[in-house]
């Protein structure tokens, strides 16, 4: 309790937080993914999440994505809730207008892709532009062009996600959230389903983007010396919470606690 | 024995006959194909009471004979909202609405075959549920279960001279009134057989085309 009070007050005299989370709870039956879950992130940190299988890292970013709805707690983009909505004095559940709006803030990169197989890889990066946004086509594919040029992939644009290896549709996947212009980009384990020789190309890109570009990056993945690379901060999780939350140097080099040394012993020695 | 001055006396009557039968079917299948989807979307809605009460009359409409719809509707119901409807009409909405409870299977089945995460990479483009179903998953769920709609359109057109019993002057209607005007049956029912043949034939080849291009196409 009084840690919390005191965060709550050191908080207040900074500049609010892009993201932040609060008590974040969920489970799946009996398996409790999240247990409490807090942190505070700034606008265009690089945050790198490792950590254990079942530590919660994905169930994070698939919450905040509002892909799945957590059983308590709190998730805030500048201060205003994604879950619930002001009601007079109290909240309510969001409705569906709230949620959407919410949701333009962030992006999403999956693990498994997840183009869309009856589009062509141009057609994957102006779908939503166009119906979301309402963006008009020519805008749509200049901006589409643009994006695949940044990944490597414009001489693809007219080809289809099968005819694509997985390192090309990662980078096209990647364009495609891109092309949203979210001010958070969430990466679950956007390295983990591809051949260890097509990693490197998608890694190149995620680095170019880091460097380039102020959106707030989350990574979850396992590639811990790109983690060490291109993240500001890492935050390990363990059991449902983060265990340690420092710079990259500190958590690899000195980390405090017993849980995080094992762990990085496994996966470097690996 | 068979006559072929009655073949040419029968014909013409047999062929308006024709005419009714594939607007009641193609009326039919729009119907079927419209209302089956409807029941296959609800049926995954996240509102229990809906995808419950979906399911159910779906089910009830399943488990009764076409031929007690068609005199319910027709004999019942007609006289309770006034005789609005022509017979061909009720029998297009009776047929439709009795098929699209079998299409809804056809259209769960697609529904269910295209892959989780599309459903979460829509949602995290932002694209409502409406555009995710138009752009997104019917795109993918539709083209493999094409030859399977189709098979219900041929089951549906052999089904449709059940319409002969509320009036409706369709092939077999029209054969059965020539035999009862003109005492001859051998003819017009061997027409009408024949021609039922054909047509099934016809819709197999085009189903099996199908099955073909759309195997091409999603592989």
């Amino acid at each position: 309790m009084a840690t919390q009070a005191h965060r709550g007050n050191d908080v207040m005299n900074e500049t609010p937080p892009q993201l932040r989370v609060r008590d974040l709870q969920k489970s799946y039956g009996n398996n409790a993914v999240l247990r409490g879950l807090n942190v505070d992130i700034q606008a265009g940190e690089k945050i790198a999440i490792i950590g254990p299988s079942g530590s919660g890292k994905s169930t994070l970013l698939r919450i905040l994505m509002t892909l799945e709805a957590p059983n308590s707690g709190d998730i805030q983009i500048d201060g205003e809730s994604i879950w619930t909505m002001p009601n007079g004095d109290g909240n309510k559940p969001a409705d569906e207008a709230h949620m959407r709006r919410m949701r333009s803030r962030l992006g999403m990169v999956f693990q498994h892709f997840f183009l869309f197989p009856h589009l062509s890889v141009r057609q994957n990066l102006t779908l939503a532009p166009r119906l979301v946004n309402h963006v008009t086509s020519e805008i749509a594919d200049e901006t589409a062009m643009q994006l695949l040029e940044m990944v490597g992939m414009e001489a693809k644009a007219d080809a289809f996600p099968a005819q694509l290896s997985g390192g090309q549709k990662q980078r096209v996947a990647i364009a495609r959230a891109l092309a949203m212009q979210p001010d958070i980009m969430l990466f679950d384990e956007v390295t983990s389903a591809l051949d260890p020789e097509l990693v490197h190309e998608v890694l190149a890109v995620l680095r170019k983007l880091a460097s380039a570009s102020d959106m707030t990056m989350l990574l979850v993945t396992h590639e811990m010396n790109f983690a060490r690379e291109i993240a500001d901060r890492v935050l390990f999780f363990d059991g449902g919470v983060i265990l340690e939350d420092g710079p990259p140097e500190e958590i690899f080099t000195n980390p405090t606690h017993q849980r995080t040394q094992e762990f990085l012993k496994t996966v470097l020695e690996a | 024995m068979w006559k072929w001055e009655v073949v040419w006396q029968v014909l013409p009557h047999i062929l308006s006959g024709l005419v009714v039968t594939l607007e009641a079917v193609a009326g039919g299948m729009v119907l079927a194909l419209i209302l089956g989807l409807l029941w296959a979307v609800l049926r995954r809605s996240k509102q229990r009471w809906l995808s419950w009460s979906t399911w159910g009359v779906v089910e009830f409409i399943r488990s009764t004979p076409l031929l007690v719809q068609l005199f319910f509707v027709y004999f019942v119901m007609i006289d309770m909202v006034g005789r609005g409807l022509s017979p061909l009409m009720t029998g297009i909405v009776v047929l439709g609405v009795h098929y699209s409870c079998y299409t809804a299977e056809v259209y769960r089945a697609g529904l269910d075959g295209v892959a989780k995460g599309q459903w979460n990479a829509a949602k995290a483009l932002n694209l409502t549920p409406w555009q995710t179903y138009r752009y997104v998953i019917l795109p993918q769920a539709i083209p493999p279960i094409l030859p399977n709609l189709g098979n219900y359109l041929i089951a549906m057109l052999k089904e449709a001279p059940l319409l002969s019993t509320i009036t409706v002057l369709e092939v077999l209607n029209e054969a059965k009134i020539f035999g009862n005007e003109h005492y001859r049956y051998l003819e017009p029912l061997t027409i009408v057989g024949v021609l039922f043949i054909f047509l099934s034939l016809l819709a197999g080849l085009s189903v099996e085309w199908l099955r073909k291009r759309t195997a091409a196409m999603t592989s």
